[in-house]
């Protein structure tokens, strides 16, 4: 019989957390004796890198890290089949030197497959390539009657398109099939310039979007009157050395730092916050600057500290990410955004702003505009804010990235969702009629109150 | 190419151990009983270090298979499972391993000096055979007769030039400990990498993680008077 263990969980944002019932599958079957077990809920968790209460449930959490097997490596065509419980990094290591890479890529490499998923990730080249799902070729599930069903877009492409952006909620994903991207060389150019105003910053997106794979910019949100929505733009490319069957070389990793669990609440304040971001934005030229870094620097700078989210103490914090739909008052919206935050006195360490462009998805944080992505110490006045933010998008016509969120409410989502959520709604049904698999996040936002 | 047959190749520490391997330039033929499982680790090594290797499916609930061990350089018994049905503890954790063992250290012996001297027979033992406890002195008798085998193996084969170390792990965080909270769970990294120095330095027994060692002088030295009423 399989054993499971009470334990605290949190995400990444260390808020919310729950006491929870847990269990951890090494092999496949360990999946199917807890689903045979007992008749309660289940919900699948990776590395624990949502943000919010996306991976939480007091009466079954299902450990899958250790389902970390990859099955099957074809170099020549780039063909990976790997185990849910498979990190980024995890393929990386092993493909980077054959001149492959992920074609997606998140702020960390310290996710898994099945989250990655589950969550339909984007990186910095969502405009170019799309999410993750996108480039899934299948993928198989458990369905909550032990069955393990493989789908595709053309085969079970219900099934496949309701688990891309999912969020677990149509079983547990046992492993997954992607196309790897033929890349030139592990290292980058990467430009970099600042800018004076958001203006200015949308204008650099807009110029940059049609010769540059990545872009990203950051915002110093303390700026404040004429100077606001400053900050630093971002573009890069890799550089330019015809693959030719020879390994890449690739930088050796450098150990990261581990923070210690001690740090108290308030180190992140508003004036250390206020201080970095100055600081940072001096950093750089008003004029083009171009440089070559390693893979590591440009994707994933903050996996350097290992548990950065111990910077914001016990307490924990919200991480905030909505897209602002592209039309002509993107501008003004994303002001708006940002003043109202102001006024609020809330105050985001980093602001990170990127361009995103729809792909097919059934339900997923996919849309044409742009994404801001902003970090809020968990304190009355930012959950108050974030409730008034959320408002905010979904009246905008805009989206909030379900991986990272907490707060939202379900009247919000609804309609931030509303083109997408009634025949997703409709395939669960379907497919989970039972409602097996659900989340705190499932039950908060109502993704399976299948009557309603 | 060294070649390695891990035996009990589905339990947690087999993973890390056989990549550990894997790494260092061995291949590892998986015996086990789930033959998808295998199959997958098998897979999962060859696609990490282009290794080919070979799956042997085995039950030891029953007696265990004749093999022929010639190809081997080194045996790993990882085999066991916690029970409190005697006969079944006895069986997987005692009887099956030691014919295997007996028969593969036989097969050694019969091996030139200089290839006997490349020879390793790993045997995954724990520190619950030194001395038994309530809540599982089943699991610890066995394992304290498959220390007193290895013990006698290792004298056996002295004269060869065949190297047998008993490994004692302590709580090591695999599937049969998940439930278990404890500060002094080990991971299954620190056990392999001790493992492998234990093989390169030819050590007769180690305890894995080492802070077990002073643990177990200390509980093999309390008098059976007062043990008797201590619940560790």
């Amino acid at each position: 019989m399989q054993r499971f263990k009470t334990h605290t969980l949190f995400g990444w944002g260390r808020t919310p957390s729950y006491i929870c019932k847990s269990w951890r599958a090494e092999q496949i079957c360990h999946i199917a004796e807890r689903l045979q077990q007992t008749d309660d809920t289940l919900i699948a968790r990776g590395c624990g890198r949502s943000y919010g209460d996306a991976s939480l449930q007091p009466n079954g959490v299902m450990h899958l890290h250790r389902m970390d097997k990859i099955l099957s490596y074809d170099k020549k065509a780039g063909i990976i089949t790997a185990q849910s419980g498979v990190t980024l990094q995890d393929i990386m290591q092993l493909c980077l030197s054959d001149g492959w890479m992920l074609p997606v890529l998140s702020g960390t490499q310290h996710v898994s497959l099945g989250g990655a998923l589950a969550s339909n990730i984007h990186g910095k080249n969502q405009y170019h390539t799309g999410n993750i799902a996108n480039h899934i070729s299948h993928c198989s599930i458990m369905l909550a009657d032990e069955n393990v069903v493989s789908c595709s877009p053309s085969q079970h492409s219900e099934l496949f398109y309701a688990t891309a952006g999912g969020m677990g909620m149509t079983g547990i994903i046992i492993d997954v099939t992607l196309q790897l991207k033929r890349i030139s060389s592990a290292q980058l150019n990467v430009d970099t310039k600042k800018v004076a105003s958001l203006e200015d910053m949308l204008e650099c997106f807009e110029v940059s979007k049609h010769h540059y794979e990545y872009m990203v910019g950051w915002i110093d949100h303390f700026a404040t009157g004429n100077n606001l929505g400053r900050g630093v733009f971002e573009r890069a490319n890799h550089v330019d050395k015809n693959y030719n069957n020879t390994p890449l070389t690739v930088a050796k990793q450098k150990k990261p730092i581990t923070i210690p669990d001690i740090i108290p609440s308030f180190v992140l304040n508003r004036y250390s916050m206020a201080l970095y971001n100055k600081i940072r934005f001096n950093t750089y030229d008003t004029q083009w600057r171009q440089e070559t870094t390693g893979f590591e620097r440009f994707f994933h700078p903050l996996d350097n500290l290992n548990h950065w989210n111990r910077l914001y103490g016990k307490r924990g914090f919200y991480q905030y990410q909505c897209i602002v739909p592209e039309n002509s008052d993107t501008l003004k919206n994303i002001l708006l955004l940002l003043r109202t935050i102001q006024q609020r006195k809330c105050f985001s360490y980093l602001a990170v702003i990127k361009y995103h462009k729809s792909h097919r998805s059934m339900f997923s944080f996919d849309m044409n505009g742009y994404s801001i992505a902003l970090d809020f110490p968990n304190t009355q006045q930012s959950v108050a804010l974030q409730s008034e933010l959320n408002h905010i998008v979904a009246d905008i016509g805009g989206r909030i990235y379900l991986a990272k969120d907490a707060l939202l409410e379900r009247t919000a989502f609804e309609k931030m969702y509303a083109d997408q959520l009634p025949q997703w709604k409709e395939t669960l049904s379907h497919i989970d009629p039972q409602a097996r698999f659900t989340s705190l996040m499932s039950q908060r936002l109502g993704f399976k109150d299948y009557t309603s | 190419m060294k070649r390695a047959l891990i035996i009990g190749a589905t339990s947690s520490l087999s993973v890390t151990l056989c990549r550990a391997l894997a790494k260092n330039g061995w291949v590892c033929d998986l015996l086990g009983r789930n033959e998808t499982e295998l199959t997958i680790l098998a897979a999962d090594l060859s696609a990490r270090f282009n290794i080919e290797c070979d799956i042997i499916i085995a039950d030891l609930h029953s007696p265990p298979p004749a093999l022929n061990y010639a190809s081997y350089q080194s045996i790993f018994m990882l085999a066991g499972v916690i029970t409190d049905d005697i006969s079944v503890s006895m069986q997987v954790n005692v009887t099956a391993p030691c014919i295997m063992l007996q028969q593969a250290a036989y097969q050694m012996k019969q091996r030139g000096i200089e290839q006997r001297e490349q020879c390793h027979v790993i045997i995954v033992s724990s520190v619950a055979g030194e001395r038994g406890r309530a809540s599982n002195y089943v699991y610890g008798a066995a394992k304290a007769a498959l220390t007193a085998f290895a013990s006698g193996l290792r004298n056996e084969m002295q004269p060869f030039g065949i190297h047998v170390l008993t490994v004692k792990p302590g709580f090591i965080d695999t599937s049969m400990t998940y439930h278990i909270t404890s500060s002094l769970m080990g991971k299954r990294s620190t056990v392999t990498r001790d493992i492998l120095r234990a093989m390169h330095t030819r050590k007769d027994v180690i305890y894995t993680p080492s802070f077990w060692s002073v643990i177990m002088f200390i509980i093999r030295h309390i008098p059976e008077r007062i043990f008797k009423r201590l619940s560790l």
